[in-house]
């Protein structure tokens, strides 16, 4: 009872955060979507991270190391300090220029304007609205986990079937509607607040959780040792991932170059220079969140009660291994704290997709179709937020049917934006892709993914492989090789595209532009 | 974990930091190089079924991946310090009353 009271108070504070931040806010339609361009380094740093880390980093990491060892450090962590990063040195600073030049609130409309195509935005506007779907289930299957781990035994006559625990369809809609509150009331500021605050709570009580662990352990050495003597194979990779495989991880973190909320954030920086920070410091935060929480899953392996029954026996539920540590090793107090924390990682993404979704229905559907002065800005904000509203409702809803585990699940959301990447890179970098070879590079991409995923079972086998590899590297060649093939062939975009959007070397030479192509399908010259 | 063992697993990642050392040195290209040689490093083969554990806790196969997250921070530092986007920043601030609006 204790965790739970502590977790109500930190949901409490969350939405007091938020209704804080509606006390500042303009009134506008830019600063509820885009904070009015006022975000600093330390806020954007903060949120990109806690953007980027869900229940996919804390809980799905230390399932994951759990069940295949220390080798998903390097499959994503490492990978991911890497190649975020080179995506917000290469794609992101470049996008943020753009949009703020330009006025663009997502990525539909950067990319209708780039290839002088409706189609284009047409297509692509559900396809991410359905990846960000199960991005934002990760999250409420996360939350479930853990609330109802660290809390059983609170409530044991009214949720026996859960141990006395919450039950996660309770869960679910408690933290829907936490996010909820503060996304509707404090618009994308109050999400890069909470983002900020959040960040800072899930880093420290990672940090507690593992020293506390460590210590009921007998210490780091004795709790790896423990390992080392009866798991030998879980500090190592050769049982459970091939080169192959561990290579081909590289591509998954590409998937944040196309992530519709990441994107979003990007454009809320107040000037390029707000990216420096995030630049430098989001490998070392990884390396914070990521090595004590695979750790920990390694450690859950052999760690076992003065009885000598294991903490986390084999075919424990999924994603329940970290709070199962916590909630056995620790104090209810320190089993609280670290469930605000999980939820706080978590929540953290969920406001900023939550968010996103709303902006490009607003944005993209609502304004593109009905006429950008049909709508006040408090109509379109009105029309964000009921947007949001729905899209809570139907994750929630989903939330209650969807079985499996947090991490094949994000991995396969995670593969169908990385198969968008050469969309991106190719708009931004080369002057010859083409609006055809845009669309087709699009659909093929939905295609490859659909057909992959269904041999997977829907995700069900969560240890699917394609050709000896993870099904992102068929999709993200397939989506390239797409793209170059049908842009080759087709017509060139435009010279007023071109000049809007590659800007010459030396930018004092870049004259006034006078005319550019309307965002219709007639752009393109022979 | 014994000195050259040491040595050995890690020694890739040390003539990374020389490459670091040498960025500083040079210029833009120098650091897209250590970029692509960071993405290289990444496939540790060689410590793929060694169980070690360093400093008596580690497993040697994170240990490895740990260092390597600090040494892509420090990669990316010299990035921004040689390679930075000064044009695209220009792009952003500069003032176009007639540009179109999406």
């Amino acid at each position: 009872m204790t965790s739970l009271v502590i977790m109500a108070g930190y949901l409490s504070l969350l939405v007091g955060l938020g209704i804080a931040a509606n006390r500042v806010f303009r009134g506008t339609a830019a600063d509820y979507f885009l904070a009015s361009h006022s975000i600093g380094p330390v806020l954007l740093m903060m949120s990109l991270f806690g953007t980027t880390m869900t229940a996919f980093a804390l809980v799905g990491s230390t399932g994951e190391a759990y069940r295949v060892g220390i080798g998903v450090y390097g499959m994503l962590a490492s990978w991911s300090g890497l190649v975020h990063v080179g995506v917000f040195f290469f794609i992101g600073i470049r996008l943020w220029a753009i949009g703020k030049r330009y006025g663009y609130l997502t990525q539909v409309q950067y990319f209708r304007a780039r290839f002088d195509s409706d189609l284009l935005g047409l297509i692509l506007f559900p396809i991410l609205v359905t990846l960000v779907i199960p991005y934002l289930l990760i999250g409420l299957l996360g939350a479930g986990g853990v609330v109802q781990s660290l809390t059983q035994g609170a409530f044991p006559g009214t949720f026996a079937a859960t141990n006395g625990g919450l039950p996660p369809w309770l869960t679910g809609l408690i933290v829907s509607c936490a996010v909820l509150s503060y996304v509707f009331f404090g618009g994308l500021r109050g999400a890069a607040w909470a983002n900020t605050f959040q960040t800072a709570v899930f880093m420290l009580t990672g940090l507690l959780a593992f020293w506390l662990i460590s210590s009921k352990l007998g210490g780091l050495a004795a709790a790896s040792r423990q390992v080392f003597e009866s798991h030998p194979e879980r500090l190592m990779r050769a049982d459970s991932v091939t080169q192959l495989q561990f290579f081909t991880y590289f591509f998954i973190p590409l998937s944040v170059g196309m992530f519709p909320h990441v994107f979003q954030h990007w454009l809320t920086a107040r000037s390029a220079k707000t990216f420096r920070l995030s630049i430098v410091m989001h490998p070392i935060f990884i390396l914070i969140v990521w090595a004590p929480c695979v750790l920990i899953g390694v450690w859950a392996t052999s760690a076992a009660l003065p009885d000598g029954s294991l903490i986390v026996p084999p075919g424990s539920p999924r994603n329940t291994e970290l709070a199962t540590m916590v909630h056995t090793l620790t104090t209810p107090v320190i089993g609280g704290l670290l469930g605000a924390g999980i939820l706080a990682a978590i929540m953290s993404s969920l406001d900023s997709q939550f968010f996103c979704l709303g902006t490009m229905f607003t944005t993209d559907i609502v304004a593109h179709y009905f006429g950008e002065g049909r709508f006040g800005d408090r109509r379109r904000v009105l029309l964000g937020r009921s947007f949001i509203v729905a899209i809570v409702a139907i994750t929630y809803l989903l939330s209650l049917t969807e079985p499996r585990q947090v991490f094949p699940v994000g991995v396969w959301c995670f593969t169908g934006f990385a198969g968008l990447f050469p969309l991106v890179c190719a708009a931004l970098y080369w002057r010859r892709c083409t609006k055809a070879g845009a669309i087709v590079c699009v659909a093929a991409t939905a295609v490859a993914w659909a057909l992959l995923f269904r041999a997977s079972g829907y995700g069900v086998d969560g240890s699917y492989l394609f050709l000896g590899m993870l099904p992102v590297a068929t999709v993200l060649t397939i989506s390239l090789l797409t793209l170059v093939g049908v842009s080759l062939v087709t017509a060139t975009p435009s010279e007023a595209t071109l000049h809007k959007f590659f800007p010459p070397a030396n930018i004092a030479a870049h004259p006034p532009i006078e005319t550019a192509a309307p965002a219709t399908d007639q752009g393109e010259r022979p | 974990m014994e000195g050259n063992a040491f040595q050995t697993a890690f020694r890739p990642l040390l003539d990374c930091g020389i490459l670091l050392a040498i960025g500083v040195l040079m210029s833009k290209r120098a650091v897209y190089l250590l970029l692509i040689a960071l993405a290289l490093l990444h496939q540790d083969f060689w410590l793929w079924d060694d169980p070690t554990l360093v400093l008596g806790f580690l497993p040697v196969g994170l240990a490895y991946h740990a260092v390597y997250s600090l040494v892509v921070a420090g990669a990316w530092y010299l990035t921004l310090r040689y390679a930075w986007p000064s044009d695209t920043e220009a792009f952003a601030e500069e003032r176009d009353e007639d540009l179109p609006r999406p």
